[in-house]
């Protein structure tokens, strides 16, 4: 039942995310055809040159748009799919609460990663137009595979265990970015009967000063000494310690997942007066 | 009731429109004004006179001092000059102030304008004669009190010995230092020589302004017109005097960035802060999470719980690994 949850919310994200794809592909061309009319010196024809920087300004920005675009679309399923007449529906599937969560919060997690990597794919498409004697060019690859060996160099002989930690990390911060909007919606929608997407909005600034001013007070309180103490400490101490503080940071953005998940069932529930 | 009201309202407003009168009719008295052609300023009767030196006066930004807008005494001096205020020093008003103008002729200025009374004593500092002297080294980062003292006698005794020679474009290829009369209050000084260094053999030697005429020595780079002109330069027969001020040269402060750097932590306040933080509340956030779990009757609860629980686990051993590997 759990497949057929997550195929239909892929399918409701897919419906309009495609569109966005589409288009993100088509801009980051364009973008690096403008780079290329940019790049042309000491021509008469000024005004297509300004035309083409401001193109290739925009083209970046099209193409940062679109996580935010699939951002957009996640919450929109989300909020409509749980708390609109769709609603009603919803939760009388014959699934557990839990699996509705996890199918959006999975459906998120996969949209986020495509779309990161569709950023990616775009830029690469950008500058393969717009600069290709850089990007095919068979030095500019060695340089990078160099800069990646000296950064994992870096590491001394923990360099496995800080790319699982930094997945990790990755995962736990992505999942919990969609988690910690959905609690803010799921929370708008319990309190409030009417404009529940202001109060979405107030809520999710208020709780993020909340946690900014949290984590300001970790950061006073002692992590500064704490660093100061690790970078004093020999090379191979240094590494190890370091890796260890990244474990604390996947503890505690675990932590967090665990608690947000629970808040959030508990209000669907309380929604729902399963209490 | 309304004609009550109506008359509070006058009254009040009377009362305010008084509150405000008072004080800008003082005000108008305690103003600051340039006179024409800033050829003087006035203050609470006082009229200042500028200061005139054919040599750079330095202002000691150390010293306490307020802004005061500055009023010009007619539009035409009000038009010539786009911006103007007056530094004033506490407790010496009738002294010396420094008077900042900015115009579109002569750009931005600053200048001394001086208390009738003290106008003879200034001029003299004008020309570089004071009973106080600084030499400052090349860190002194605008400390004036960390400046090396002489006396008039001292500088006396030190022109009394063997002279050099040399055109003063070789002066600037040598390590050199300004000298500054200073007056009383410690306001202004005025560059009035130079103390300049032999590179080997550490002699000192001091070049006296007051001995020519010419304005080569004004700060302003322009010295293609003097290059070629002899100066004399009094070498220091004190050994004793020449090792203090060339320590005082050498001698650099504590590192200014040094501050940034914590170097002394408090250990015992860092160590209790993160073991209640990361410790402590994590422990506590496992036990209920353990507890919960043992509890609950709703088994949908279970997963949150043990997620919370795993991070609460991770959360610990960083810390405790942590602490390990820095004990």
């Amino acid at each position: 039942m759990f497949s057929k949850l997550l195929k239909h919310d892929s399918r409701a994200i897919l419906k309009y995310w495609w569109i966005g794809a589409v288009v993100s592909l088509c801009i980051s061309a364009l973008g690096g055809v403008c780079m290329q009319i940019n790049s042309v010196e000491y021509t008469k024809y000024s005004a297509i040159i300004a035309l083409a920087g401001v193109g290739t300004f925009f083209a970046i920005v099209g193409i940062v748009l679109l996580p935010m675009f699939t951002e957009v679309l996640l919450l929109v399923r989300y909020y409509k799919h749980f708390f609109t007449d769709e609603g009603y529906l919803t939760f009388t599937l014959p699934v557990k609460r839990t699996q509705l969560l996890d199918s959006k919060l999975l459906t998120a997690f996969i949209f986020n990663t495509a779309s990161i990597l569709l950023v990616a794919i775009n830029v690469f498409i950008m500058f393969s137009i717009g600069i290709p004697e850089v990007v095919f060019d068979a030095r500019t690859w060695q340089d990078l595979v160099e800069g990646i060996s000296d950064f994992f160099n870096m590491f001394g002989g923990y360099s496995v265990p800080y790319i699982l930690l930094g997945i990790l990390i990755i995962i736990a911060l992505l999942l919990q970015q969609s988690l910690f909007v959905f609690a803010c919606i799921t929370l708008a929608s319990s309190i409030v009967k009417k404009h529940k997407i202001l109060a979405t909005i107030g809520i999710y600034y208020g709780a993020s000063i909340v946690f900014a001013i949290l984590l300001n007070i970790l950061t006073i309180g002692g992590f500064p000494t704490v660093l100061m103490l690790i970078s004093q400490l020999g090379e191979s101490s240094y590494i190890v310690a370091e890796m260890f503080i990244l474990v604390g940071v996947l503890g505690i953005l675990t932590l967090a997942l665990g608690g947000i998940y629970l808040f959030v069932l508990y209000l669907l529930d309380r929604r729902l007066n399963l209490e | 009731m309304k004609k009550l009201f109506s008359i509070l309202l006058v009254a009040v407003l009377l009362a305010l429109s008084l509150c405000a009168f008072i004080p800008s009719i003082s005000a108008a008295e305690d103003d600051w004004v340039l006179g024409p052609y800033a050829e003087y300023v006035t203050h609470s009767g006082k009229t200042y006179y500028p200061l005139e030196s054919r040599y750079y006066i330095n202002r000691n930004y150390d010293m306490d001092y307020y802004y005061r807008d500055l009023e010009f005494a007619d539009e035409e001096t009000e038009k010539r000059y786009e911006e103007s205020s007056v530094s004033v020093y506490p407790g010496a008003e009738n002294i010396i102030v420094a008077v900042e103008l900015e115009s579109e002729r002569n750009g931005y200025q600053e200048r001394f304008y001086v208390g009738p009374s003290h106008i003879e004593k200034y001029e003299k500092l004008a020309e570089g004669i004071s009973d106080k002297y600084a030499l400052y080294n090349d860190y002194f980062y605008y400390d004036t009190t960390s400046a090396f003292k002489f006396t008039p006698e001292v500088l006396e005794t030190w022109r009394q010995g063997s002279v050099e020679t040399l055109s003063l474009d070789s002066v600037f290829y040598r390590d050199y230092y300004y000298l500054y009369a200073r007056d009383e209050l410690g306001a202004v000084e005025v560059e009035c020589a130079m103390v300049i260094r032999d590179y080997y053999t550490d002699d000192l030697y001091l070049l006296w302004y007051n001995e020519y005429d010419s304005s080569f020595f004004l700060n302003d780079g322009n010295l293609d017109s003097y290059k070629e002109a002899d100066v004399n330069l009094y070498k220091l027969e004190d050994e004793v005097l020449r090792e203090e001020i060339i320590t005082y040269l050498d001698t650099e402060p504590e590192d200014e960035l040094d501050w940034l750097v914590v170097e002394k932590v408090n250990e015992t306040a860092t160590l209790v802060f993160c073991s209640i933080v990361f410790g402590v509340l994590p422990l506590g956030a496992f036990g209920f999470s353990v507890v919960m779990l043992f509890v609950l009757k709703d088994k949908k609860y279970i997963r949150p719980y043990a997620v919370i629980a795993a991070g609460s686990l991770l959360v610990t051993f960083a810390f405790v690994s942590v602490l390990l590997i820095l004990i």
